[in-house]
């Protein structure tokens, strides 16, 4: 019998707190674990419960640790999780009756009641909602990407929209890389490929009876299918078939123009971390952990952080950093947003003179790919790692050229005075060493004279 | 017949809280303790009990069973001293700031140290819960705890944990459950703490002194009075040593042991005797008996007090109703018991020509 089989016992805290009017439960654990001297962080742990020990604490088990009623806590605190989820939009119609096991159709709001533990089932998908709103109803809209959940005109929760057992043909495509053991995992199971092959990257397809696992279009492997048909849904990011789940690049979002303060430019992108947080002006954000490793943008409003993706709007949370801090924000330190297109930086600092100009400074790309120049690191490029390249601020652009061609241009980020200082005392040591390229100097330079 | 009626509510109220399963050894589990006070059923009238029929007479027959199951603590000598010397003990430490004293009550098995200690700790917190009336649940002015066997620090912080509702799991440190002990122990006001089974406490195995440094530092933090119970702990080699030495120099001893065959004993049996809830029960009965009775049990109240609850819970069941030589002759008694009254029946019997 494993330990999670073992029903696990609550009991009362010893030490009881009398929840705030209008305290969100965050702050309500906090006070509570305080009084008991536990730290907060292991007390919603606690709160999370089995199996993993983390996300939104647990009302019911909040209830029985603090010795109140459930409906007294609900009435009291301010939400399920953490915070309150209103959302500027509430759903638009809602229509009467739950129209289950229906394909979604997007914009188009349904009933859905949530299960014993907290779930809802949504076209094909299953949906975390909150175990505290356990029978109760909930209002369910989705986009092309993301599954909306409503009750009462909040927005409780935004998942990334799930591909349906229905809308999962058998023969859909998906990337898997190869374990250290030779094998795959696919759907629940493992198959074997090779153990030559550990690490690389193999393409995965599966019919009604068989799985099939390709390289390069190359067959290497076929299986008696071992997963249960149910389980073939929830692969993740189907590359053949189907959209995978979007990712921005570092150029402006379509739809970045419905956030707000996307004018003022008040908006940044910060990539989610694996726990499902985002960092902003020092404090974190969840965001939910489906939306791991994916970009978002954030923007604060009138004391509340939102936080969007793709023009859709994920979580909205209360501020919880100084706004003092927010001066300190880097507008966006995923994407390097000081970097300048290479046609952009031709049309303003043409390469024309580039033989005659002054100006121009050599350095070796270090081994992390960047170069230093002016007192600044400028990135140009791990494929340059030793490599020497000639460097040029014009117009308030730093450009990195290599073997005639510019592969980078950055916005200028050392002073003026820096730069003078820099021209005034070169580093001829610097100078010299790159005059050849590592790679080059290795090849030209005479070994050793051998005496016979 | 309210008296019946009432029995019979609260035989019920006690069968639906059967399933619970309380325990001395957490909070709830002691609170119920303290507020358990059975109250002997009255006896209806012979002609009365003997016409009741169907689930009035099964009322009647459990609610008698389940006091019998209890029959009450009796106040024996050595009960009156642990409580006596606690309250002295818990007075002089009031106003100490380190060094207090303790106490330690060591016995053989079955001579009444876990009910000393736990009638100590029952009264001192009807004590505190007059002086401190109210809801009160935020007081926790006893803490009792076994030691148990093999412990480490951590086991002995998490046994401390769980009697207070801190929820402790594999990832908190032995820091961190002291911390939230001794923090929850200030809070809540801990002026008494019972260790009992401290005999599984070996001085001699590293576990062992890091588990009685772990008591030491609980009894610097917590300004509590210690009271310690175990199985013969003065032989056990616990005052042995540098650590051992320290504790004899903190801690009295209170031996518990057999009781001798003396006025004392039949003032025992007699109290017993006089719990007894039987119809057909002649009283005096047990009283003639008292010099079987110490034969039987070796003079231990625990095996006393387990003789005459099994014979009384047979005399109800079997439907005799009254306690005889030969009723108690069939009930099974400890080996400790058995041996001592095989032993003395031997000594008694004339040697063979």
């Amino acid at each position: 019998m494993s330990p999670r089989a073992i029903p696990e016992v609550l009991r009362p805290l010893p030490i009881r707190v009398r929840p705030k009017p209008a305290e969100t439960v965050a702050s309500y654990v906090v006070r509570l674990a305080r009084a008991n001297h536990l730290q907060p962080r292991y007390l919603h742990a606690y709160l999370c419960g089995p199996p993993d020990w983390h996300g939104a604490a647990d009302l019911e088990r909040l209830a029985v640790l603090c010795g109140r009623p459930l409906a007294v806590l609900q009435r009291a605190l301010t939400g399920p999780t953490s915070d309150p989820q209103p959302t500027p939009e509430p759903p638009r119609t809602l229509t009467g009756p739950a129209t289950r096991g229906r394909p979604a159709h997007p914009g188009r709001v349904v009933d859905r009641k949530v299960s014993s533990k907290g779930m809802i089932s949504y076209a094909g998908g299953h949906y975390s909602v909150a175990a505290a709103l356990a029978g109760q109803l909930v209002q369910v809209t989705c986009t092309d990407s993301i599954v909306q959940i409503f009750q009462g005109g909040q927005l409780l929760r935004t998942w990334p929209r799930r591909p349906s057992a229905h809308q999962a043909p058998s023969g859909v495509v998906v990337d898997r890389r190869v374990w250290s053991s030779g094998a795959i995992g696919y759907a629940g199971a493992s198959y074997s490929v090779a153990a030559a092959l550990a690490g690389q990257l193999v393409q995965v397809t599966c019919t009604d009876s068989e799985v099939e696992i390709f390289q390069s279009g190359r067959l290497l492997r076929t299986w008696p299918r071992r997963h249960p048909p149910a389980k073939q849904a929830s692969t993740r990011r189907p590359s053949g078939a189907g959209t995978p789940p979007a990712r921005l690049s570092g150029q402006p979002t379509p739809t970045a123009m419905a956030i707000p303060n996307a004018q003022t430019g008040r908006v940044v992108n910060r990539k989610v971390w694996s726990t499902g947080v985002i960092g902003y002006a020092g404090a974190s954000y969840s965001v939910g952990r489906p939306f791991a490793g994916q970009l978002v943008q954030v923007t604060v409003d009138d004391g509340t952080v939102q936080i969007f993706q793709s023009g859709q709007l994920l979580r909205t949370w209360p501020r919880r950093h100084p706004p003092a801090k927010e001066a300190s924000i880097q507008p966006d330190r995923s994407n390097q947003p000081s970097q300048i297109t290479p046609d952009q930086a031709h049309r303003l600092a043409p390469l024309d003179d580039l033989d005659t100009d002054p100006r121009v400074v050599h350095r070796l790309v270090d081994p992390n790919g960047a170069l230093s120049f002016a007192g600044c690191y400028y990135l140009a490029g791990r494929y340059l790692v030793g490599h020497v390249v000639q460097v040029r601020c014009a117009s308030g652009i730093v450009q990195i050229i290599h073997g005639g061609e510019l592969v980078r241009a950055w916005q200028q980020r050392h002073t003026p005075e820096q730069e003078q200082r820099m021209l005034r005392r070169p580093n001829l040591q610097q100078r010299i060493a790159n005059a050849r390229s590592l790679n080059g100097s290795r090849q030209q330079r005479p070994g050793p004279a051998r005496q016979p | 017949m309210p008296a019946t009626t009432s029995d019979r509510a609260a035989w019920l109220a006690a069968v639906d809280t059967e399933d619970q399963h309380h325990q001395l050894t957490t909070v709830e589990g002691w609170r119920q303790f303290v507020a358990d006070a059975p109250r002997p059923p009255q006896l209806l009238p012979a002609g009365q009990w003997e016409q009741l029929q169907g689930a009035e007479r099964l009322a009647e027959l459990e609610a008698r069973l389940d006091y019998h199951t209890r029959l009450g603590v009796v106040a024996t000598s050595a009960l009156r001293q642990v409580v006596h010397t606690g309250r002295r003990l818990m007075l002089l430490n009031r106003h100490a700031v380190s060094a207090r004293r303790g106490l330690i009550v060591s016995g053989a098995a079955g001579t009444g140290k876990t009910t000393a200690i736990t009638q100590f700790g029952k009264t001192y917190e009807l004590i505190d819960r007059q002086r401190h009336p109210g809801p009160g649940t935020e007081r926790i002015p006893v803490v009792y705890v076994t030691v148990p066997p093999a412990a480490t620090p951590r086991m002995l912080g998490v046994e401390f944990a769980r009697f207070l509702g801190l929820p402790i799991t594999a990832r908190a440190n032995v820091t961190d459950v002291i911390e939230a002990v001794c923090g929850v122990c200030l809070d809540t006001r801990t002026a008494l703490v019972l260790v009992d089974e401290i005999h599984n406490l070996a001085l001699s195995t590293r576990n062992g002194a890091e588990v009685s440094d772990t008591l030491k530092y609980f009894s610097e933090r917590i300004p509590a009075t210690f009271v310690y119970s175990g199985v013969d702990v003065d032989r056990a080699g616990l005052f042995a040593g540098t650590r051992g030495q320290q504790l004899a120099g903190r801690f009295g001893l209170i031996p518990t042991v057999a009781f001798p065959y003396h006025d004392e004993w039949k003032g025992l049996v007699a109290a017993f005797e006089d719990a007894l809830r039987l119809y057909r029960h002649r009283p005096g009965t047990l009283v003639r008996l008292d010099r079987y009775l110490h034969q039987r049990t070796g003079g231990m109240i625990g095996s006393l007090s387990h003789l005459l609850r099994g014979a009384a819970i047979e005399a109800i069941l079997s439907g005799s109703e009254r306690l005889s030589k030969q009723l108690l002759d069939g009930i099974g008694l400890d080996h400790a018991a058995h041996r001592h009254h095989t032993t003395v029946g031997a000594r008694r019997q004339p040697a063979p020509a």
